[in-house]
């Protein structure tokens, strides 16, 4: 009874405090959802409207169509290759951008003079803007340019970088991924440089060599961060846009386009504002969607998430 | 508690900061914000275009008295489309702007443009009749005029007369004295040039194998156009367009006269012995280091035929101040301040198409070098054809093309079919 009576008055109070704490959470999360909600929110809602219409913005007009441009995508021969080249790109930039950035910092993790050196130089291009990465690159590559150079000098016959074709989709991956490691990297070293020694040297006690100590006990504890930068370059890699708009436009015809500029250039060059925004659902749902995937799997691959 | 009130007192102040803070940042304050303010796009960053536009704007101004500002903004050719189109989705378009004739039938269909007629015909000494009538084409429906050209000049030949000189071979003055003006002569002296100098012999100004109206000079010299004359079927596939392609693919390709795609080569500084270009580009040529000429278009067998391009001033129906807009578009073009203009840009006037007043007002330019200009513009000139859709059939032209014939390999007779499979559904929708 008097158990009861003491916890009684006792619950109300915790009740009050715990609304109160509720209240001073959603006001600070306030801002974030307000933002979200004015221009993430309301832009998904419109761009699917949108989809679901035949715009015309010089004449102002706006005929409802269904799914027609959503059908449309199904039908329009730019996408065989379109397509293909956007997955290509997740492919390559994810797996390789992941894998490299992990190899640099497994380098950069070591204990040398000037070591700090090499890391500003792997960081440096990502301070750079895509634009002016691009240009840099855009000499390089031209007919006749750096890389024809380099080539002649040793006998090797100049290539058409920028022409289409496998090559050209080579360039642009091998461009992002220069530009993009030096961060992917910095997080990587982060974790790296937080995996506890003692299990490093218990393993080594233990018989291991540097290969199954990195295997073993190095990669399990920063698989979370390993995880994170595989995420970032998958959604990282569905926007590859500037290099493509500043090098090829996508050219010649769609052989180097990818699915972000042709929603740019549908939207903005053809004035084809509807068949844009199909094309923008579809991306977002592709990410979305993998997105989600990758959510789920990562209860089998990371290992220490909630430490 | 305290340091909980803290925090809710600075999170309240900290979002009653951003919001207000926030606030200037969605409204637009423009000088003069209590009469009209005129907006105009243009694709020039030209300070003595900008200069002259603005001196004929102080004049507006001074006389309209509930216009208290206008604005000029200078955007690339290449943003015009996008820069317009989403200032219309936005609800907050320029009231005027440039447009060059290819997209004048698109934006006339889709009722875009003003008629600007009635205004021209109620302003005091405009002089409408003054205005050629076979210039005015495009940009008129029947009693309707959806914008005054302003510029009206053909793609001309540049060559540098050092370079010809120096390598010992026959300039394309030396071609057009001798009566062989045409494009096999100029493609095999532009290989001589470059056997000689290790110069491209020729280079296509503004094209970058993505602009295909800065090859109509030699394809209207062989008699080919993309489309017919009603622009409802394709005819890129005809023999006369593989014969006009054919032969610039054998320059770029076979003799290297021409650069490949992707190498990037300026006439005006040197690096070739040949461009054709616009009569505005010879403000490029004011202190560079070798002497040069112009001349007209090499002719080819469907005789001498120069290609006309053509910029309008237009008002935009979804701009806000269309009165103002108007009436801002009757006085640009009007005779005196038409004159003013034709200094930088050859005009659609009669009173002002002859060599030497655009000698006059043009500081590099004598009227000798000018009169075949002013003779492609009145005579014989054919203005660039116009497609309904022009953006959508002009990006599927330049794309086929860049994908099936700028290529070492390209077999024109297979390729072109391939061009028209690509324009046809685009030219008929």
């Amino acid at each position: 009874m008097s158990a009861a009576t003491q916890a009684a008055p006792s619950r109300p109070r915790r009740s009050l405090r715990t609304r109160g704490r509720n209240r001073f959470g959603y006001l600070l999360l306030a801002p974030q959802m307000i933002g979200f909600t004015a221009v993430g929110l309301v832009a998904i809602v419109w761009v699917i409207w949108l989809s679901l219409h035949d715009v015309n913005v010089l004449a102002g007009s706006q005929d409802f169509v269904g799914l027609d441009n959503y059908a449309r995508i199904l039908t329009d021969p730019s996408m065989i290759t379109v397509l293909p080249n956007t997955f290509f790109f997740v492919c390559v930039l994810s797996v390789a951008g992941t894998v490299i950035a992990l190899l640099l910092a497994v380098l950069l993790n070591q204990k040398l003079r000037g070591i700090g050196i090499f890391r500003s130089i792997v960081f440096i291009p990502a301070l750079v803007t895509m634009v002016a990465w691009a240009l840099v690159w855009s000499f390089i590559v031209q007919p006749e340019g750096l890389l024809d150079a380099l080539l002649g000098a040793v006998g090797v016959e100049a290539l058409p970088w920028l022409r289409g074709g496998w090559l050209t989709l080579v360039v642009f991956a091998v461009i992002q991924l220069t530009k993009n490691v030096g961060i992917n990297v910095m997080i990587l070293l982060g974790a790296l440089q937080a995996v506890p020694q003692e299990l490093i040297e218990a393993a080594r006690i233990d018989g291991a060599g540097r290969v199954r100590v990195l295997r073993s006990v190095v990669v399990p504890q920063i698989s979370p961060a390993i995880m994170m930068v595989f995420m970032l370059m998958i959604v990282g890699s569905f926007k590859v846009f500037e290099v493509v708009m500043l090098l090829t436009e996508g050219g010649p015809g769609v052989q180097s386009s990818v699915l972000a500029f042709e929603i740019y250039k549908q939207g903005f060059l053809l004035n084809d504002v509807g068949y844009a925004s199909a094309l923008a659902v579809l991306l977002f749902a592709v990410i979305l969607l993998l997105t989600a995937a990758l959510w789920q799997a990562r209860k089998r691959v990371v290992f220490h998430e909630n430490d | 508690m305290r340091r909980r009130t803290f925090l809710t007192g600075a999170g309240l102040a900290g979002v009653t900061a951003g919001s207000t803070g926030c606030l200037p940042g969605f409204s637009r304050t423009r000088p003069g914000s209590e009469g009209i303010t005129l907006r105009m796009t243009m694709w020039s960053s030209n300070p003595d275009h900008l200069s002259l536009f603005q001196e004929i704007a102080d004049d507006f101004l001074a006389e309209h008295e509930e216009v208290s500002g206008i604005e000029f903004e200078s955007l690339g050719l290449d943003q015009l489309d996008m820069v317009l189109t989403t200032g219309m989705t936005a609800g907050d378009p320029p009231d005027l702007t440039w447009l060059p004739v290819e997209s004048s039938r698109e934006y006339i269909d889709a009722g875009a443009l003003l008629d600007v007629a009635p205004t021209l015909a109620s302003t005091p000494d405009y002089d409408v009749d003054d205005l050629v009538p076979e210039l005015q084409e495009r940009w008129r429906a029947g009693e309707a005029q959806y914008g005054v050209p302003f510029s009206t000049g053909p793609l001309i030949m540049y060559f540098n007369r050092t370079l010809y000189s120096e390598a010992g071979v026959d300039s394309p003055a030396d071609l057009l004295a001798a009566g062989d003006w045409t494009w096999e002569s100029f493609r095999e002296t532009s290989r001589q040039l470059t056997e000689a100098t290790g110069l491209p012999g020729y280079v296509v100004n503004d094209f970058d194998f993505q602009n295909w109206t800065r090859l109509l000079p030699l394809m209207e010299a062989y008699g080919a156009s993309p489309w017919d004359e009603d622009a409802v079927r394709c005819t890129a596939d005809a023999p006369e367009m593989a014969d006009a392609l054919g032969l610039f693919h054998s320059m770029v390709f076979e003799d290297g006269s021409s650069p490949v795609p992707g190498r990037q080569v300026d006439f005006f500084g040197g690096q070739a012995g040949s461009t054709t270009a616009f009569l505005g580009s010879s403000t490029l040529l004011d202190g560079v280091d070798f002497e040069w000429d112009v001349l007209p278009t090499p002719g080819g067998p469907a005789g001498d035929i120069q290609s006309v391009g053509q910029s309008a001033i237009v008002a935009l129906s979804a701009g806000r101040q269309q009165e103002a807009a108007l009436a801002f578009l009757a006085h640009l073009t009007a005779r005196a301040n038409a004159e003013k203009i034709s200094r930088f840009f050859p005009p659609s006037r009669a009173s002002l198409l002859n060599a030497e007043v655009l000698a006059q007002s043009s500081g590099l330019l004598s009227a000798e070098q000018l009169e075949p200009v002013v003779e492609a513009i009145s005579g014989s000139g054919h203005i660039f054809p116009v497609a309904p859709n022009g953006a959508r059939v002009a990006n599927a032209l330049d794309s086929s093309l860049d994908e099936f014939v700028y290529t070492p390999e390209a077999d024109l007779d297979e390729a072109l079919p391939r061009v028209c499979t690509a324009i046809d559904p685009v030219i008929s929708a």
